[in-house]
């Protein structure tokens, strides 16, 4: 990898040095010897780099299922092993069960404990900003310059831009997809990934289940190559003597191997297979199609315009492989709002280089290829725009000044933060209904005292729950047969969205009002030979009660 | 090894460099809560109107509310502070003088002999400041806990309780500046009752204009102040009457301490001249205001009356009224109708309902008390001679 690196970074030497003679009359800076030099294109990568992860930076700890994992985390960290069922349930959910992010869990669960909030931004930053660079290399591998793989990287993460704020397994699995991306880059012409992707397969299992999407890239290359050569009228032993595709062929089966190096081996492949298909996440927004109405929607059905102009115009052809990886993405881009992620980086990794194509047709030079001298005044820039994003960025000011953020600044607006600190003051435990949102946030502020009826991991919900839980937030007129049903003895509900509850909740005598702010009502469901009716609100005085003092001329009304 | 092979790390010495200069010269975070005084702000009546309630009347009246005397409630108690103040006195054992109310909620041994020995405290010691003991619903110490979010904080300062005035809890000695900062840490804007925290605010910490609570999150007196304008005025407590009074108590502390915008003090003005302006169509014929008062318009024919509520609404709209600035009060005859019809209904209620409801009560009591520009205590005592 370091190879790699150096390679893909280093400044095109037969630019440089054809790199015409700056005019005499000129003033010329002065070079400081102490510094190394940079070109354009590097100081333009660094800039895209520092404002990815400032960017990133600057969005607060979302609140949905973040909790949920460093809930996970702080399980496995506490019990020595993994859970084999859901542990923060005791009823209610499916049987089968594999965590397949558990090493994701754990290490964001020990970071968090080391660093705390402003660690997790900082590792939600540094996590988008490796991406972006591990794309940039998978760029530079597809033969664009640097300043043209700075820009995917750019483009890139501006496609992910409404989902950036997530921190979650999934941007380990990210890390991996890119760097799959770039192994694949150089599985054309090279070897060397054989020996380094396998690795990453084994990590992209432990830390998210998205690894069979890695395959699927490995796949569509393979059968690409081989319709390719089948096309051209290749035989089965010239296909096998190509090698490409001896090595793409080599690379899917090691790395679905290495998917099997985890602790529930062939079953955690087959269940991040079946992760998709589970008729609840149906009911998740994330997991909904795309609609043009969305910032989302909107830049996904920008880059498909932009495919067709590059489908019409580029004069680099299309590959089967690339045609078949931006039908497949794409369909799943469409079909559920969460597989944008993988589009952002499928589409400029395959589109930028049929752009750099037209621009190089038109230009007739490498397309935004440095051709000025690197300088050690670049160096000096790049190195005070990377102090600026430091001393700037939410998640390293507090390490840099000792003074890390409150908590509310550090999370998400919409953290249920107030109502949780009544759960915990209150010392509540035992099963709850509360919006799946809130509920992952709970389970952490309680200790995992409060069992939710469903969270964020709704996936191991079963569908009975599942339903109840639509009917519950749906405030329907047998609410409080489904609340004793499903042994509930708390409601949290947010007053808002859940009007028709709250009322309900409100007037049943069985219910007693712990705590209600303007964002929250938490409910204690009083078991039913408890339950008390409700104080008297009788009116105290009625114009009978009224003494006919002497002093009355005229009647009250 | 050469030199020039460092170079690459030049940048980061830099780096290194510039962070290292960066924190000692970055300011220490400024502290939460910056109190300028000790004592709290006074607002004194303004008016002095005796066609609202005469002086016999407010003597008959006064007489009515004496605390009522038994075991001690926390709610009853904090209401008759408000009413009676500090230094009045009964001459009869059984009912608590204004030194022992005050006593009630400063010291914990006084507290007990009037709640009894059982009672748990009424303040608990935590890090962020003092705790009030709230009354949980179908709690046996209920009664002895204290009904509305902060309410006795601003008693107390609505009393001149000064900031450094010793407060003796069952876990040692804190003081009435540790209650505020404890209020003040957790208060937040999603809270259902500020009401009384926004008064604490201004009897305290005006002329500050903001603090940061135990979350974070920084407060200014414009978050509030649109707080308590922009939700629902049904969702406030006893009508939303105490929202009025908070930005009437907000209006009359920035007269003397200059704390508030221009446009904030605008704000204000224009939300209690368009409640005035309510409040003029919604006054029944005799007087009194029920709580559709948002609505606009006086109560309909057939609607369902509570005489309690009445009483509740019309005393609370008076007492905010009285204390309110001229260019938002409504026409004196406005203000006179219900004056009369709340004498009225005192005078003739039956003692059993006067005692249940004394805290809605004596809101009515101190309207009437705040529109002549008495004290209470004055009038009681007064009147108590000349019977002797």
């Amino acid at each position: 990898m370091q190879e790699t690196l150096a390679t893909l970074l280093r400044p095109p030497k037969r630019h440089a040095e054809s790199a015409p003679a700056e005019p005499s009359l000129r003033l010329q800076p002065r070079e400081i010897p102490w510094l190394p030099a940079l070109s354009r294109a590097q100081l333009a990568t660094v800039m895209v780099l520092a404002a990815v992860f400032l960017v990133t930076s600057f969005a607060r700890l979302n609140h949905t299922d973040l909790w949920g994992h460093l809930n996970f985390g702080r399980w496995i960290a506490e019990h020595h092993r993994l859970p084999d069922a859901d542990p923060f349930r005791d009823r209610g959910f499916s049987e089968s069960f594999v965590n397949a992010p558990w090493l994701s869990q754990l290490l964001g669960y020990r970071w968090f404990t080391l660093a705390g909030l402003d660690g997790l931004t900082l590792a939600n930053a540094l996590l988008a900003t490796t991406i972006a660079a591990a794309l940039l290399l998978a760029l530079r591998a597809r033969g664009l310059s640097l300043g043209g793989a700075a820009l995917g990287a750019g483009v890139a993460y501006i496609l992910t831009l409404p989902i950036v704020s997530t921190l979650r397994p999934q941007l380990c699995g990210e890390l991996c997809f890119a760097l799959t991306l770039l192994g694949a880059s150089q599985l054309f012409t090279r070897q060397a990934p054989l020996f380094w992707l396998p690795a990453v397969f084994i990590a992209w299992a432990n830390l998210h289940g998205s690894a069979p999407l890695g395959i699927a890239v490995l796949l569509a290359c393979l059968v690409g190559c081989g319709y390719e050569q089948w096309g051209r009228g290749g035989t089965l032993k010239t296909l096998l003597a190509d090698e490409a595709i001896f090595r793409f062929g080599i690379a899917t089966g090691l790395a679905l191997l290495a998917m099997t190096v985890n602790p529930a081996g062939w079953r955690g492949v087959f269940d991040s297979l079946a992760f998709a298909h589970n008729p609840i996440l149906s009911g998740i927004t994330e997991w909904q199609p795309l609609t043009v109405s969305s910032l989302s929607g909107v830049l996904f059905f920008m880059t498909l315009l932009l495919t067709g102009a590059l489908l019409r115009y580029s004069p680099r052809p299309f590959r089967a492989w690339e045609v078949i990886l931006l039908v497949g993405f794409g369909l799943a881009a469409l079909s559920a709002l969460r597989m944008l992620a993988w589009w952002s980086m499928v589409w400029p990794w395959i589109a930028l280089p049929h752009l750099a194509a037209i621009c190089e047709r038109r230009s007739g030079r490498a397309w935004l290829e440095s051709v000025a001298r690197p300088t050690t005044l670049r160096t000096l820039i790049a190195t005070a725009v990377v102090f600026a994003t430091l001393v700037w960025s939410p998640a390293t000011h507090g390490l840099i000044t000792g003074n890390p953020r409150p908590e509310a600044l550090a999370i998400d607006s919409q953290t249920p933060l107030l109502i949780g600190d009544a759960l915990a003051q209150k010392g509540i435990t035992g099963r709850v209904f509360a919006p799946l949102d809130w509920a992952d946030y709970f389970v952490w502020k309680t200790h995992a005292a409060v069992q939710p009826l469903i969270y964020s991991h709704v996936h191991l919900a079963d569908q009975g729950t599942w339903n109840d839980y639509q009917k519950l937030t749906a405030g329907v007129a047998e609410w409080l047969e489904i609340a004793d049903y499903e042994g509930l003895q708390y409601l949290v509900i947010r007053r808002e969205s859940q009007r028709g509850l709250d009322a309900a909740a409100s007037r049943s005598p069985r219910c007693h009002i712990l705590y209600r702010d303007q964002i929250a009502t938490l409910v204690e469901i009083m078991p039913i030979e408890k339950a008390v009716a409700p104080r008297s609100t009788a009116r105290p005085s009625e114009a009978s009660t009224i003494r006919a003092a002497g002093c009355a001329i005229v009647p009250l009304r | 090894m050469r030199l020039a092979s460092l170079r690459g790390l030049t940048p980061l010495f830099l780096l290194a460099i510039g962070c290292g200069a960066y924190r000692l010269l970055a300011e220490a975070p400024p502290p939460k809560i910056v109190l300028l005084r000790g004592e709290p702000w006074c607002v004194l009546p303004r008016y002095d109107l005796p066609p609202i309630a005469t002086d016999a009347q407010l003597r008959a009246v006064l007489e009515r509310m004496k605390p009522p005397a038994g075991k001690a409630n926390t709610n009853v108690l904090v209401h008759a502070l408000r009413l009676w103040g500090p230094t009045v006195d009964f001459g009869d054992p059984a009912i608590p003088s204004g030194p022992e109310m005050r006593a009630y909620f400063l010291q914990d041994a006084a507290f007990q002999r009037w709640a009894g020995a059982d009672a748990p405290p009424l303040f608990a010691l935590d890090p962020a400041g003092a705790r009030v003991r709230p009354a949980l619903l179908n709690n046996p110490f209920e009664q002895s806990g204290s009904v509305h979010v902060d309410d006795l904080l601003a008693t107390l300062g609505e009393i001149g309780t000064p900031l450094a005035q010793p407060l003796d809890t069952r876990d040692g000695r804190t003081s009435v500046e540790n209650l505020l900062f404890g209020a003040l840490h957790r208060f937040h804007l999603e809270q259902q009752e500020y009401e009384w925290t926004a008064i604490s605010y201004a009897r305290f910490v005006a002329p500050q204009t903001s603090w940061t609570n135990e979350h974070g999150q920084r407060i200014t007196v414009e978050e509030l102040v649109d707080d308590l304008i922009q939700h629902p005025v049904e969702e406030g407590v006893c009508g939303g009457t105490h929202r009025l009074e908070a930005l009437v108590v907000l209006l009359r502390v920035d007269d003397q301490a200059h704390f508030l915008a221009p446009r904030t003090r605008r704000k204000i003005t224009v939300h209690l001249g368009r409640v005035s302006a309510y409040l003029v169509r919604a006054q029944a014929p005799q007087g009194y205001w029920t709580r559709g008062w948002i609505r606009g318009a006086p109560p309909r024919a057939g609607e369902k009356l509570d005489l309690g509520d009445e009483i509740l609404l019309t005393g609370h709209h008076l007492e905010w009224l009285a204390l309110a600035p001229p260019e938002v009060q409504p026409p004196r005859e406005t203000i006179i109708r219900a004056g009369q019809w709340l004498v009225r209904a005192m005078l003739e209620v039956d003692h059993d309902t006067l005692t249940k409801w004394y805290g809605p009560f004596s809101h009515a009591a101190r309207a009437l008390c705040l529109w002549r520009s008495v004290n209470p205590a004055d009038v009681w005592s007064g009147a108590a001679a000349a019977g002797q």
